[in-house]
């Protein structure tokens, strides 16, 4: 983690309108926008700056993109208002406020993501953003009829030595930091409406957030009904050690239960499973293993939700069951091959 | 002499312009110099690439957890630090390393495997050897002009940066250090 540092007087408004056209020699767009997302540095109208910007059609679409990111972390409401204003985007402008709309967004901005997902910068990461995108929104808004959950390939359990790790709730104060990690993700959630557990995995510390409502018979037969976002998962950041939202866990209901999938904030599914109501309706037991894909371990999640509490526990392979891809080999980028 | 290997990756290879490799190239270069003045010798820096439809998506990071997901699904085998170059990393920071990474890249999330670099321009001669001192073991440190200082100036580099004798020993300990 590294700070640019900026002379303040580059960081009038004018200079840094020119570094994000790419118009003048003192700073970089890629440098300008760095700079405009580090809340720390007093930039003149930075909201008004980073809005312009996103619509501006003489500006870079990578860097469009880019000032759309920046402003939804600045600047919510705008960003969402920047991000269905946006009119035949390039890839990155598209992928931008695809993502805005489905995290900031609200349920009729599905229309706004397909209408995104229509337009010249069609590829398949789009496509495969707006698919996450809309199902969020369904599972924010717990939007009915969303159709059978797909069927994901999925790790075999791991043998007995892989690590067993088991939940325990968290403090006061340890929890209104990691729900403060999630707001800057979810801004709705708070410790009325939600539960935090602590995970030991390795020598790091995990979190989950999970909704309050599954401690009681009436809020589980609410989320038994329709799609919701059940929960996060927070991980230290791997330098400084600060929490952010890792994994979002979505449920969506089944003929027996709760089809369960924890995914990246970008949508790629990275656990999967199943939950089903125990004897007498009094809780919800669940499993989960990890989807096939690269880098992927072996493990098995096991949760038990009762009136008491909520307990979390398991296996995992230290090392990955799926290895991870190889990149190809491009000797064209050796700087010796340049020198 | 002490050496470590480094592994470049280009994550979305197709966007890297003729000026972007022309920057990594004075990244590489500053690396060298800054591990040089403690006699450990950077070595490698051999390149490889993850197309853009195969990064899917995260050839432009959005997030510390992006960037540690992208480490989790790549790797490169082999005792090298993997040092990933992504054309923009959003948020206030340039780039994201553990402090002393693993041994084992094979090793899943929550570990992150190897360091991600945004390309700032000249500051990017910066960015590359602080985040590497980070996988190899070093924390930030409180001296400006040391390499470990938690700010580079946006014009980058214009004298070589600091690291202490105790800085080296640190970095002779982690296990992609190899010694004579």
């Amino acid at each position: 983690m590294m700070y640019l540092d900026v002379p303040a007087e580059r960081l009038q408004r004018d200079t840094m309108a020119a570094a994000l056209r790419g118009a003048t020699a003192v700073m970089t767009a890629g440098e300008a926008v760095s700079v405009l997302s580090n809340a720390a540095v007093d930039v003149p109208e930075r909201d008004d700056l980073l809005d312009e910007t996103v619509a501006a059609d003489d500006v870079a679409d990578t860097v469009r993109g880019a000032a759309l990111r920046a402003l939804a972390r600045t600047a919510p409401d705008r960003a969402v208002a920047a991000a269905r204003n946006v009119r035949d985007p390039g890839e990155q402008v598209a992928l931008a406020a695809i993502a805005t709309l489905g995290r900031l967004g609200g349920p009729a901005d599905a229309a706004a993501v397909a209408r995104l997902a229509g337009g010249t910068a069609v590829t398949p990461v789009v496509v495969a953003r707006a698919d996450f995108a809309r199902t969020l929104l369904a599972h924010r808004f717990g939007l009915k009829n969303q159709g059978e959950p797909p069927s994901l390939d999925l790790v075999a359990e791991p043998g007995s030595t892989a690590d067993a790790f088991v939940s325990n709730a968290t403090g006061v104060t340890g929890a209104s930091a990691i729900l403060a990690a999630v707001r800057d993700w979810a801004p709705e959630v708070s410790g009325e409406t939600h539960v935090v557990l602590a995970i030991a995995c390795r020598e790091q510390l995990i979190h989950l957030v999970l909704r309050r409502e599954l401690l009681d018979a009436q809020g589980r037969t609410g989320l038994l009904a329709a799609p919701a976002v059940l929960g996060f998962v927070v991980s230290p950041n791997p330098e400084h050690g600060n929490p952010g939202v890792a994994l979002l866990v979505l449920s969506q209901p089944t003929a027996v239960g709760l089809a369960l999938k924890a995914t990246r904030t970008t949508g790629e599914p990275v656990y999967s499973g199943t939950a089903e109501p125990t004897a007498n309706s009094a809780g919800l037991a669940a499993d989960l293993y990890a989807v096939r894909r690269p880098g992927a371990p072996a493990c098995h999640i096991r949760g038990l939700v009762s009136e008491t509490g909520i307990e979390v526990f398991g296996r995992s392979g230290h090392t990955a069951a799926i290895p991870p891809r190889v990149p190809e080999r491009r000797p064209e980028g050796d700087p010796s091959k340049r020198s | 002499m002490p050496h470590v290997a480094v592994n470049l990756i280009y994550v979305g290879w197709e966007n890297f312009t003729t000026d972007d490799l022309a920057v990594v190239d004075a990244a590489c270069w500053a690396t060298r110099q800054v591990y040089w003045q403690i006699g450990f010798d950077m070595f490698g820096f051999d390149a490889y690439s993850i197309g853009v439809t195969d990064a899917q998506g995260y050839s432009y990071i959005d997030s510390d957890s992006e960037a540690q997901w992208l480490t989790s699904e790549w790797t490169i085998p082999g005792n090298a630090v993997d040092v990933f170059l992504v054309k923009s990393y959003v948020g206030p920071t340039a780039g994201l390393s553990p402090v002393k990474g693993t041994c084992n890249k094979y090793e899943t999330w929550p570990s992150m495997t190897g360091a991600v670099v945004e390309l700032v321009g000249p500051a990017t001669n910066g960015v590359m050897p602080h985040e590497i001192g980070h996988y190899l073991g070093l924390d930030h440190d409180g001296d400006p002009a040391n390499l470990m200082y938690r700010s580079v100036d946006a014009g980058g580099f214009t004298s070589v940066p600091l690291l202490t004798f105790g800085q080296s020993l640190t970095i002779a300990q982690h296990c992609f250090t190899t010694l004579p």
